[in-house]
């Protein structure tokens, strides 16, 4: 029969090395934080004799045997797994999304990022979404007037789109904030993950969030390389706010723990320093997701025509087109009417023709 | 179409060991100790089984394995030793496909090995050690989503259905304009003088 030990191993074998880097490490600080010092103080806080103290502490902090290394391991286990399953809605946390946080706790922050926003972006969403509008009115053109009319007012609006871009790279050089004000978070972590994720859309008319997940499968199997790039920063990411996580959370202990213990200090001492850490913890996460940004950036830009090739449509020769197939595919995917499909960009080659094109080549 | 001899110089893992089916564990080992120039890393163990089937392993990943086998382990036959998985396919060198098909399997199949032989001979093996996609849960499941919001459809004119004909005239108000469904009244309504154009 298989002993603890061996259970965990497979069981951290299983979950792969980026449960053990990005999970099971902060779990396991986090759990000698307590054996070694949060418990033994609640311990000697209790109203105990001596003798029952040290009958309580032995086991955690007297000798450390193979039973004691176990209990470590499996509870480090229990929580990195926990962490695990909480991922998504530790990251909704570091974004600042859940409303208590965003129109409650953080309320300030996002009250300042949207008065920022609004300095910055408003005039450029507006002008952007003109553009836009006036560009659907071509089609619609019945005269060679009417159509340089409008050609005349798509250029007006461009070169207003170029003013108010000039304005704000004086300003802001560096994007710190989406364009989407219902995408401005409270936090840094938030706002760079917005950024990332409103990219695609205005450069190619790409649901992110919506096309991610196909982009993501296709990529594991067809940009295998890029693919571990991204899992590789995404563990980057879950260990700095997993560590950032239980670093608040240990502060949030001590410094309760030291209202009624006798070791005060030391636990105000631990509580400033965890608290510390959390910042530092933060603020990585902050770089690690801005890089992981840039990757998912990267992803659209490079590997975006792998959808398109699953859904058997191919890519034209210009942007604008490539826009409307995007914003007709995701409408597609999220409605489901037949009608929306860009059916007129379908591949029409069969796969003999392929064969043939492929014989060419070679030859 | 056919795998030609420059493909499998070129693409072929470039150390491997062919042993037979009876042989044992024992005896790979000593050819691989014997070419002390095969790394162990890179050297691949190639079992030849009945019916022109074929088992792959890497040396090293051996190693690990049998640090947690029994010890009649190296003694057994290679046949019979379920940790050496097979090859995922074997393909004659005068195929109907093309080499360069035969590769672009390969490089989408993480993990995947391909045994090319010549009437019935083994003659090279492609290989894809790549990992991505099968090491571990979290690997897997790492950054399936984005946690943001859907753009809102509804604000870009270009997710607008366009009918591709003219609206009809309308019967009742004479203007053009597309008749609209009224489910309770079963029937097509003129959307301006709300009477029944149709009924269903």
């Amino acid at each position: 029969m298989k002993n603890i030990s061996d259970t965990v191993s497979e069981s951290v074998n299983y979950l792969g090395q980026e449960f053990l880097l990005a999970y099971y490490l902060p779990a396991l600080v986090f759990v000698l934080a307590h054996i070694y010092l949060l418990i033994p103080a609640w311990i000697i806080a209790l109203p105990l004799s001596q003798g029952q103290i040290t009958k309580l502490s032995i086991p955690l902090i007297g000798k450390i045997n193979l039973t004691s290394i176990i209990n470590i391991l499996v509870w480090s286990l229990l929580i990195g797994v926990i962490l695990l399953v909480l991922n998504s809605v530790l990251i909704k946390l570091f974004e600042g999304k859940p409303y208590w946080i965003k129109e409650g706790l953080l309320k300030l922050l996002t009250n300042r990022n949207r008065k920022f926003h609004k300095k910055l972006y408003e005039n450029l969403v507006s002008f952007k979404k003109q553009y836009l509008d006036i560009n659907e009115l071509i089609w619609q053109a019945n005269s060679s007037d009417e159509q340089l009319k409008i050609r005349q007012d798509i250029a007006g609006i461009a070169l207003q789109i170029q003013e108010e871009h000039q304005r704000i790279e004086k300003l802001q050089p560096r994007q710190t904030l989406p364009h989407d004000l219902r995408r401005v978070c409270p936090t840094s972590f938030g706002n760079a993950l917005a950024i990332a994720e409103e990219y695609s859309y205005e450069r190619y008319g790409i649901d992110a969030v919506l096309f991610w997940p196909r982009l993501r499968q296709l990529m594991q199997e067809k940009a295998s390389n890029h693919s571990l790039l991204l899992t590789q920063q995404k563990t980057v990411v879950d260990l700095s706010i997993n560590f950032a996580f239980l670093f608040g959370l240990l502060a949030v202990e001590a410094a309760l723990t030291s209202i009624f213990s006798a070791y005060r200090n030391i636990l105000l001492v631990l509580a400033i320093i965890a608290i510390i850490l959390t910042i530092c913890f933060y603020r990585a996460s902050v770089s690690a997701i801005q890089v992981l940004g840039e990757l998912i950036k990267i992803s659209f830009d490079y590997h975006r025509g792998l959808v398109l090739e699953a859904f058997n449509l191919k890519m034209p020769d210009n942007l604008s087109e490539e826009q409307v197939i995007w914003v007709k595919l995701a409408t597609f995917i999220r409605r489901g009417d037949v009608f929306y499909f860009p059916e007129k960009y379908r591949k029409t080659e069969t796969k003999n023709d392929e064969a043939k094109e492929k014989k060419n080549t070679n030859e | 179409m056919a795998i030609g001899e420059g493909t499998i110089e070129e693409n072929s893992a470039k150390y491997t060991i062919l042993m037979a089916e009876n042989q044992t564990l024992t005896e790979a080992l000593q050819r691989l100790f014997d070419n002390n120039k095969y790394p162990e890393n890179d050297t691949y163990l190639v079992v030849t089984l009945p019916n022109a089937q074929y088992k792959v392993i890497l040396f090293s990943d051996l190693n690990n394995i049998l640090q947690n086998m029994g010890y009649d382990i190296p003694t057994q036959p290679l046949s019979d030793l379920p940790i050496i998985p097979p090859v995922s396919r074997v393909v004659s060198k005068d195929t109907t496909e093309a080499g360069l098909e035969i590769l672009d399997w390969v490089d989408t199949h993480p993990q995947s090995t391909v045994v090319v032989t010549d009437a019935g001979k083994f003659v090279g093996l492609f290989v894809n050690p790549n990992r991505s996609g099968d090491s571990g849960l979290v690997r897997n499941l790492s950054l399936q989503e984005l946690y943001g919001d859907y753009i809102k459809l509804g604000k870009d004119p270009r997710s607008f259905y366009r009918p591709e004909v003219d609206a009809p005239t309308c019967p009742l108000c004479q203007q053009k304009h597309f008749k609209k469904l009224d489910v309770e009244k079963n029937a097509y309504i003129c959307p301006i003088k709300k009477g029944i154009v149709e009924q269903l």
